[in-house]
């Protein structure tokens, strides 16, 4: 009898598959169900933002912004928003940097909210996503009160906003954080999705021990964002470098712990998420609270006419988004377009990472590790 | 370790490779090198023990207009600062060393510079376009990039589609 | 059967061949009748029980009242109106075969199902291994889908089904023994009369021993892994294989892989129901109830306990899917070696203990 002939079977996963999150494609050298070898192809959704950016004034970029990594588009606009404010030397009232704050963590719960579902729906449970969404969505109608806009908002301008909140904002702001978190019968939605989710043990099988990335390769390969601090490094931008007005508020930043397997595991960044939607919300209380005491003034009153920032000038400025460290490099040429913006985005690293976490695991496991890594392909291809 | 006393040391050891610093005109300040001393100083400044720069954050090609420029801005995680390299390297033949081997993220960064604006990294594993498809012509952040009338048979739009200036 | 071959050959005086054949023609389709019927209800009460977990309505338009129960059968209008698509690259024969076997499989195993004491196809001395070994043959046509395919997801599907189905099966085989130790036979109706004792509920298998009602629950374990839902749903994982070995069928041939999946669902609660939930037999003997013409034979005779308790199972099933993640394929099959087998097999061995100290053998 001659002997069986085995070989690796190449598989591509993707450009359309219901869990590369987007338009990835991935090729995938398989033995079995274990993935040998990974080859990320991005770029199928590139739509030259930075050409765009090159062509456009400064603050007409702010929409192309939102199309990046539009789960969070509030966090895109303000990173942005920052750092043509530092290049260009643009005060911003303190009443407009609460409103930040505020619309910065309702958009990173609304984005982390859309990962828990995702991640269910990855691991073959089907109702966390409708959970999520259904929290999602009242943090959108609070958007759309604002900003009329559900997805993309435009809402953060340089050195200020486009609209004031609207009367009856905070009090509806205040009944979702109390259906969220606030309430202490058991039924806010953080209780519910831990019984849902994270107390499931199939789901913690699936996750702990999978997919292990210790810190010195994360930082090695740029992972930033939970990510990064599910190895165990507190690293978030608003805490080690604070911006904007994040040192006036009193929170945590959350660590991987590996407390149901190793540090760095799959279900240490599902929990790291989980804990940050938490900080989120208190960040939101405190802000609420201290909104009042704020002097309220014209919210396009600080917004300048027309930027020139000086020519030669140039900045990094990078920010902590729900998915990692965005980054503005600008350089200013005197004109009032930059003459070379790049967009650092977070996913874009994070992936670059994927191979290096997931080869050596099952097919499945490749799933949960890239939904773990919570990417947008707007922002890869930008 | 503040810029000026980064920029003495970086010349006491690698004289003229080390070029000048940029403090006013650059958050982080700038320092700009010599190309062919790129991977050489980023291992430096990388491995050195009170600099430590371990995390590089972003990899940048752009245009200069009469030459091309990558700039790297690293960051150290232990001694929380920031430091930005600049090479310029000629329109021809834009050349330098890849530092993928030091930071496994300039990877993609890289190719994405050489994808965008054609400068080739010597030593990456792996130099190929990236965001574009392979058989792409032309890099577009150069400056004076002109679309191709076509591409497989599909016209490319050369109007940008916004005209207020 | 019997009674509708011998109705036919007696009251319309046809030859003993005719009347056979009409016989069994008439029955199948009864059969393929209630399949379509229970499945139309089935996947509308799957979208119901899916949006009472999810906090949602479900559907809500198409029908009579406010509670969309015509959804369904639109549904099925729109899938009988697909465009038939056979993709080129497919081994086109076994790519047309594969939904009519799986169907098959499972519209076979209605034979071996008695839905009340007069009211099944045929006896079978040995009609629990009849049920097994029937509705285990699906796995050949999930086998020939995902092979003639031609895409590597539905071989991915088809191979990890193969591996899944050979090995429930052998936890469910272990569980039919604990049972037959009890009832001293294969024959389904022998296992219904042994649960009917007159005590209701308290005759059940279910609840003969403690050991009988783990059983129970690793059959219902076992059971949803035999007809690949989560969270065991591998072969058809979405989220990983795209559909698994169905993701190249379109409109009816697609349908038939899901009338066969939800059939199986409902074989799965019956199977459930016959061996521990006592069959057809009523919860309780209501004496009074059997002189009333209709009532009695609707409570009595017809198919209302079982189906009723088969529903149940399916409830049950439908809970899971919509709760729970899905497993690795690892975790899978250690599932079934080191964790159903060796449970089951301590369950036959306690089992003969108990019978023997309470002198029940």
């Amino acid at each position: 009898m001659s002997r069986i002939r085995t070989e690796e079977m190449i598989i591509n996963m993707g450009p359309h598959h219901p869990s590369t999150h987007g338009v990835l494609h991935l090729v995938l050298h398989t033995d079995g169900e274990v993935v040998t070898k990974i080859e990320p192809k991005i770029g199928y959704l590139h739509r030259t933002f930075e050409k765009h950016a090159e062509n456009l004034q400064y603050n007409q970029v702010v929409p192309y912004t939102d199309r990046t990594d539009y789960i969070a588009s509030m966090n895109n606009n303000w990173t942005y928003a920052m750092a043509v404010e530092k290049l260009a030397g643009v005060e911003v009232p303190e009443y407009v940097e609460y409103l930040r704050v505020i619309f910065g963590e309702l958009n990173r719960l609304a984005s982390h909210l859309l990962f828990f579902g995702a991640f269910g729906l990855d691991s073959g449970a089907f109702t966390p996503m409708l959970f999520g969404f259904r929290e999602r969505e009242k943090i959108l109608d609070l958007f759309e009160m604002t900003c009329g806009a559900r997805l993309l908002y435009n809402y953060i301008w340089i050195g200020g906003l486009s609209h004031d909140i609207p009367p009856g904002f905070i009090e509806k702001t205040y009944d979702f954080l109390n259906d969220f978190y606030l309430r202490k019968d058991g039924k806010d939605a953080l209780t519910e999705f831990r019984k849902l989710l994270t107390a499931n043990r199939i789901f913690i099988e699936r996750n702990a021990d999978v997919g292990i990335l210790t810190k010195e390769d994360a930082i090695n390969l740029g992972v930033t964002g939970p990510a990064l601090r599910a190895t165990g490094f507190p690293w978030d931008l608003r805490k080690t470098e604070p911006y904007s007005i994040y040192d006036r508020f009193d929170w945590e930043v959350a660590v991987g712990r590996g407390e149901y397997g190793s540090i760095g595991d799959n279900m240490d960044r599902y929990l790291v998420r989980m804990k940050e939607m938490e900080e989120s919300a208190k960040l939101i209380k405190q802000a609420l609270d201290q909104l009042p005491s704020v002097k309220k003034l014209d919210v396009r009153s600080a917004v300048p006419n027309r930027i020139r920032p000086p020519k030669g000038k140039e900045i990094y400025f990078r920010a902590e988004n729900p998915r990692g460290e965005l980054g503005f490099y600008i350089r200013s040429d005197g004109s009032p377009k930059p003459a070379r913006l790049k967009m650092r985005s977070p996913a874009f690293c994070n992936l670059s990472a994927l191979p290096a976490m997931a080869e050596g695991w099952m097919l499945a496991d490749l799933v949960m590790i890239l939904g773990s890594l919570d990417i947008v392909l707007g922002e890869i291809d930008r | 370790m503040n810029p000026k006393k980064l920029y003495e040391l970086l010349k006491k050891r690698f004289g003229e490779a080390v070029i000048s610093v940029d403090v006013e005109n650059s958050i982080p300040p700038k320092y700009v090198i010599q190309p062919d001393k790129v991977h050489e100083i980023s291992e430096f400044l990388k491995n050195t023990g009170d600099l430590e720069y371990d995390q590089l954050m972003c990899l940048t090609g752009q245009d200069l207009g009469n030459e091309l420029s990558v700039v790297l801005n690293l960051f150290s995680t232990k001694h929380y600062s920031s430091i930005t390299l600049e090479a310029k390297v000629a329109r021809e033949h834009p050349e330098l060393d890849s530092v993928s081997d030091l930071y496994a993220t300039a990877n993609w960064h890289e190719r994405e510079a050489y994808d965008m604006l054609g400068v080739v990294f010597k030593g990456h594993p792996n130099m190929k376009r990236i965001l574009l498809p392979d058989d792409w012509e032309g890099y577009p952040l150069r400056k004076d990039y002109k679309p191709a009338d076509a591409w497989h048979g599909m016209p490319i739009s050369k109007e940008l589609s916004h005209k207020h200036n | 059967m019997q009674g509708i071959i011998s109705l036919f050959e007696s009251g319309l005086g046809l030859p003993e061949l005719w009347a056979f054949v009409i016989g069994v023609v008439v029955f199948s389709l009864l059969i393929f009748l209630f399949i379509a019927l229970f499945v139309i209800v089935a996947v509308w009460l799957e979208r119901k029980v899916s949006a009472v977990i999810q906090d949602r309505w479900g559907p809500m338009r198409a029908g009579l009242t406010i509670q969309g129960e015509l959804q369904t059968i639109a549904d099925t209008v729109k899938l009988l109106m697909k465009e038939d698509i056979i993709p080129k690259p497919v081994d086109k024969l076994l790519f047309i075969l594969a939904p009519f076997i799986v169907f098959t499989a499972t519209f076979m195993v209605f034979a071996g199902i008695p839905l009340g004491p007069n009211a099944y196809s045929g006896t079978f001395d040995l009609g629990l291994f009849y049920l097994i070994a029937i509705s285990s043959l699906g796995v050949i046509g999930i086998v020939m889908a995902g092979w003639a395919s031609n895409n590597k997801w539905s071989l991915y599907g088809a191979m990890r089904s193969v591996a899944q189905i050979v090995s429930y099966e052998i936890p469910i085989a272990l569980i039919l023994i604990a049972v037959v130790m009890y009832s001293g036979s294969f024959s389904v109706k022998e296992i219904i009369a042994t649960q009917d004792t007159g005590y209701g509920i308290f005759g059940w298998f279910l609840f003969r021993n403690p050991f009988m009602f783990v059983a129970a629950i690793l059959f219902l374990i076992a059971g949803t892994a035999e007809n690949n839902r989560t969270p065991f749903d591998l072969p058809e994982s979405e989220s990983e294989l795209i559909a698994g070995f169905h993701t190249e069928y379109t409109g009816m041939r697609f349908a038939f892989f899901f009338l066969a999946e939800y059939a199986n669902m409902f074989v799965v609660g019956v199977l459930l129901a016959i061996l521990f939930l006592g069959g057809y037999a009523p919860i309780w003997h209501v004496a009074a109830l059997a002189d009333i013409p209709v009532l009695g034979w609707f409570f009595g005779s017809s198919g209302f306990w079982i189906i009723l308790k088969a529903m149940l199972v399916v409830i049950i099933q439908m809970w899971f899917r919509w709760t729970f993640p899905r497993l690795r394929v690892d975790q899978l099959m250690y599932t079934a070696w080191k964790v159903l087998i060796p449970f089951t097999m301590a369950i036959i061995v306690l089992n003969g203990i108990w019978m023997k100290l309470f002198n029940l053998i």
